[in-house]
């Protein structure tokens, strides 16, 4: 054992336990030890850096630019790639195993489905509603592909996560987005053939999405944290409704307050800044206004982000396992204005120090909580890799449905 | 040169539980080995030692990573199971000295001099697709486009504009009819024949002093500047031939096509960061292309003048104008005479005054 403990000497990749192969002689005095090690919290660690992830990205554009986009699946596994081979639970990375070839023909596929949209939304109004119908239609399929290809080709330490939420269920989740959607649309047509009484639509559309929206978001999570596996656990949510209705009432709560500060900051700043002669005078006021107003929406905003997230994890469950996210409300608040300021101050280049950070934060604040040592799950065998099209739709359409 | 084994974990794919074991290349094969028992031994007697096998691959069968500066070395073995690196630097050194050799991107943004290149290349990409090839992309577009769409375009924002902001012109047939005769002989003195007539609408207004041209050929000028000009006959046709002028180069659509190229090519490239940063630079290359288009309608404007046998030079007196009227009015008088022939991505009034000044004094 010496040599093997000598070879990685200070190596801070491998925690301590890890020294020892399970298989060998001592591997039972080892097993032992590092039960007690093993069997209480595992932070989750992201290592990530913001100039690393800057380069990648400069070369990714670049790289999509001279392949008029059809670089895209590389770019996104190698994005993808540092971010899993960057996050750490208990000494070991995750890894992702999509295969670009594989996520082109998905790419080509949505890329032809929304093409096919914008062109027939520019010819006629009706195209455009029933494109939308269509895409509306398909979008809980495509979601759960999505779900079922992002997870199914994540693994950590060898063993692959799987999605096994199936298509109907996908639908049912959807079941009351749509409840809202369908007379939302009617509102607005009314608004639209009678704006003499289009006052009472806002209030109307108000009172659907607070009542609908909380419910809509409750099953979608719902469907999407009780079909996980990995090794041979499933995952379970256990989220009451009235808990997800009183977070996001008291989230709406505080947006009504950022929106009313923000309005206010954006009139402050164009109405005491002088302008200055020229288009660029204009431009610089517009972009400090429009800052401005985003800026007492950080609030808010972070509020949704953190307590979403800690709800969302601490109540999944698998057998023996358990999460505990713990992500507070002021350092995500700090490190968005942080990361706002910096992005307007850089025109925008500062972009990967701001991803990095806020996976750094997020993920830092997550903990895996086991009744038994990490290494003692076995998993089962390969399922079939399931289908890429649902990613790469739910990537054109920036849905993020990571952690 | 013999090369060290690596030592690294393995996992099998079945279980979460990791295997230290030797990584061996022998050709195009790699052995994953059992430890203490490989070539480090064998080479101190001479000869190699027995060796247990875990699992012999062919190379190609591993997918090795990419080189980054903290991240893990996992390497997927195909059909299951992962190699992960124990010490980083053993690993990079093991797979260099085996010829694994990094993609030329990935060793392209090992280096910040490489990646500043980089982004060198890219500025100067956006900068020519924004100067010449979203131009150029506009032109072809237009050509393509039936000219019914146009019409269709057109006729829809002068309805819209006809109910909000439009409404019909004070001004007596006598001072409407002689502009519109005006126009339409020089039009016919400066173009080929048989061009379709452009639709001339004289409204009042609560645009203040302003001129505009719409897609599908409508020409709107209010009562406000011809009443700013005095009804002087020269100027006004200018302003309508500069009109005229967006008419026929379908200047709305080319910058309806073009605007959104942009806006389509800057998301593109900063829309990862935020989707309303991304609006910056469409917005500031969009009032480029419009200043464009206003020079070659200035240019327009000239031609019908000169064809008219007119003075180019008579287009002074509108800028002096709107001057006076800017100086007088303030705010109110200065934020009206922002929009329509006078609005802000129009080029300086200097640069303008000067190129019809130049024209006046060309030879004909």
């Amino acid at each position: 054992m010496a040599d093997i403990g000598g070879a990685h000497a200070g190596g801070l990749l491998a925690p301590p336990w890890l020294d020892t192969a399970p298989w060998s002689p001592t591997a039972a005095t080892t097993a032992r030890s590092h039960e007690a090690v093993s069997s209480r919290r595992h932070v989750l660690s992201f290592t990530g850096s913001g100039s690393e992830y800057f380069r990648i990205w400069i070369v990714n554009l670049l790289a999509l630019v001279l392949s008029a986009g059809l670089y895209y699946p590389w770019a996104r596994v190698r994005r993808l790639r540092y971010f899993h081979h960057h996050t750490r639970l208990d000494g070991h990375a995750f890894d992702f195993r999509g295969e670009p070839t594989r996520m082109l023909r998905g790419f080509l596929l949505v890329w032809l489905l929304f093409g096919a949209y914008n062109l027939a939304s520019q010819t006629s109004g009706v195209a455009a509603l029933v494109g939308v119908g269509a895409i509306a239609a398909l979008w809980p399929a495509l979601w759960r592909g999505s779900l079922r290809f992002r997870l199914g080709h994540t693994s950590w330490r060898g063993l692959p996560f799987a999605f096994e939420g199936d298509t109907a269920g996908a639908y049912r989740a959807f079941g009351a987005f749509a409840a809202l959607s369908l007379p939302a649309l009617l509102l607005l047509v009314f608004a639209q053939a009678r704006p003499s009484d289009a006052g009472i639509v806002l209030p109307l559309l108000l009172v659907l999405a607070l009542t609908l929206g909380p419910l809509g978001w409750y099953e979608v999570k719902r469907y999407q944290h009780r079909h996980c596996t990995f090794a041979d656990r499933r995952s379970d949510w256990q989220a009451r409704r009235p808990e997800i209705y009183a977070l996001f009432a008291r989230a709406a709560t505080l947006g009504l307050v950022g929106a009313l500060a923000g309005g206010v900051l954006f009139c402050g700043v164009v109405a005491l800044v002088p302008t200055g002669e020229g288009s660029g005078g204009a431009v610089l006021v517009g972009l400090i206004a429009t800052a401005g107003f985003w800026l007492p929406l950080s609030l808010p905003h972070a509020y949704l982000e953190a307590r979403t997230q800690n709800l969302v994890w601490n109540r999944t469950v698998a057998a023996g396992l358990r999460f505990d996210s713990a992500l507070g409300v002021a350092p995500l608040c700090r490190l968005r204005i942080k990361n706002l300021l910096l992005l307007v101050a850089t025109l925008g280049l500062y972009w990967p120090w701001a991803a990095v950070a806020t996976a750094c934060l997020r993920l830092g604040a997550v903990a895996v909580l086991s009744d038994e040592p990490l290494d003692r799950l076995v998993g089962t065998l390969h399922a079939a890799a399931p289908g890429a099209s649902g990613d790469a739709a739910a990537d054109l359409t920036g849905f993020d449905f990571g952690l | 040169m013999t090369v060290e084994p690596l030592d690294v974990d393995w996992f099998d794919g079945r279980h979460a539980r990791p295997r230290r074991v030797r990584l061996h290349i022998e050709r195009d094969r790699i052995q994953v080995l059992e430890p203490g028992n490989g070539r480090t031994e064998g080479r101190a007697n001479g000869r190699l030692g027995r060796r247990v096998v875990l699992l012999e691959l062919p190379l190609a069968a591993i997918d090795w990573p990419e080189r980054t500066r903290h991240g893990a070395r996992i390497a997927r073995i195909v059909g299951g199971g992962e190699l992960h690196a124990v010490d980083v630097g053993l690993w990079d050194a093991w797979a260099a000295s085996h010829g694994l050799r990094q993609p030329m991107l990935v060793r392209v943004q090992l280096r910040w001099r490489f990646v500043l290149g980089v982004l060198l290349l890219l500025a100067l990409l956006a900068y020519g697709a924004w100067r010449w090839g979203i131009p150029m992309a506009g032109r072809a577009a237009v050509t393509l486009l039936p000219p019914a769409v146009d019409r269709q375009v057109g006729d829809a924002a002068y309805a819209a504009l006809r109910q909000h902001w439009l409404t019909d012109s004070a001004l007596p047939a006598a001072r409407i009819e002689p502009l519109r005769r005006a126009l339409e002989s020089s039009l016919a003195q400066a173009e080929a024949p048989g061009r379709e007539p452009l639709q001339l609408h004289f409204h009042a207004s609560r645009l203040g002093p302003n001129a505009f041209a719409l897609p599908g050929g409508h020409v709107v000028i209010t009562d406000e500047l011809v009443k700013l000009l005095d009804g002087d006959e020269t100027v006004l046709l200018g302003v309508l031939a500069h009109e005229a002028g967006h008419a026929r180069g379908r200047h709305g659509m080319r910058l309806l096509v073009q605007t959104a190229l942009l806006g389509a090519g800057a998301s593109a490239l900063a829309g990862d960061p935020a989707g309303w940063l991304a609006t910056l630079p469409a917005l500031l290359g969009g009032a480029g292309y419009s200043r464009d288009l206003e020079r070659e309608a200035d240019e327009a404007s000239i031609r019908v003048l000169r064809a008219a046998g007119r003075d180019p030079a008579a287009m002074l007196r509108l800028f002096e104008r709107l001057a006076e009227r800017r100086a007088a009015g303030g705010t109110e008088a200065s934020a009206s005479a922002a929009i329509g022939i006078a609005f802000a991505s129009h080029p300086d009034d200097a640069e303008r005054i000067a190129r019809f000044r130049a024209a006046a004094a060309r030879p004909r």
